[in-house]
């Protein structure tokens, strides 16, 4: 079982709801992402939702969720950059984060270093799952 | 003949797709222009790269002002006006067609037409 699946089950034997905020690293820089996913773990997040900038969303023509992403975050934070990110904050709380990303950034990764050697990354950041 | 993406790019995965993509060193999509909408894209259709990859296929490029050229020049010596994307062709099918002798056949495959460019055309600044 994945530490998110054991939130959610532990989160239903105690018959609550879980609190899994939603932050874009970089936003507005990425010393503030680092201190917000401390301050959210600290504040009872069960699970954080880490999103990671994208340049591009499917087509300049469209609003779309990334839209609103990279209205925000024009400052050039890649995926490494929420990576080292989520391994700096996790050195001072423990919880569980969700990676968010658009594939082709993982997928650069993927052909640079390999496959496994991208999910032993993941690992050593303990990002609990990528999305 | 797809516009700029077939200049450039390395394989990638857009919207679910992989192929030769327009991208920086960390996977993020690159912004692109094209004037004709159907290839202002940073990727190209997966088929397109097989063949490039198999050699069965050579592509080239055109820009803005050669795709409009072609426009002009098929829609004045050919009656015929072709969309803005298979505008694309026209210019270096003449740059190939020089070079070849003078019985030789070109086919250029006008894949779609221009009467959905015309209001784009007439409404750009003349020179």
């Amino acid at each position: 079982m994945s530490r998110i699946s054991d939130t959610f089950l532990a989160l239903k034997g105690s018959g609550r709801g879980g609190f899994i905020p939603f932050i874009t690293a970089g936003d507005p820089d990425l010393a503030t992402t680092e201190l917000l996913i401390i301050e959210l773990g600290a504040a009872g997040a069960d699970i954080i939702e880490l999103g990671v900038p994208i340049q591009r969303p499917g087509g300049r023509r469209r609003e779309s969720f990334s839209a609103h992403l990279n209205a925000r975050c024009g400052n050039g934070v890649t995926l490494r950059d929420a990576l080292t990110c989520i391994a700096r904050a996790k050195q001072q709380i423990d919880v569980p984060i969700i990676l968010f990303s658009y594939f082709n950034p993982l997928f650069a990764i993927w052909r640079e270093i390999g496959w496994q050697a991208k999910l032993r990354r993941l690992e050593s950041t303990q990002c609990s799952s990528p999305i | 003949m797809p516009g700029a993406s077939s200049g450039g790019g390395r394989v990638g995965v857009l919207q679910g797709t992989m192929s030769y993509v327009l991208q920086d060193e960390s996977g993020q999509i690159a912004t692109t222009h094209s004037i004709s909408a159907g290839l202002d894209y940073a990727s190209i259709g997966p088929e397109h790269a097989y063949l490039h990859d198999s050699g069965r296929a050579e592509y080239t490029y055109a820009s803005d002002a050669e795709a409009l050229e072609g426009f002009a020049l098929c829609a004045e010596l050919e009656g015929i006006i072709p969309a803005l994307e298979a505008s694309h062709a026209i210019m270096p099918a003449l740059r190939i067609a020089r070079e070849l002798p003078q019985d030789d056949v070109v086919i250029v495959n006008l894949s779609g037409r221009g009467d959905k460019d015309v209001q784009l055309v007439a409404e750009l600044p003349t020179e």
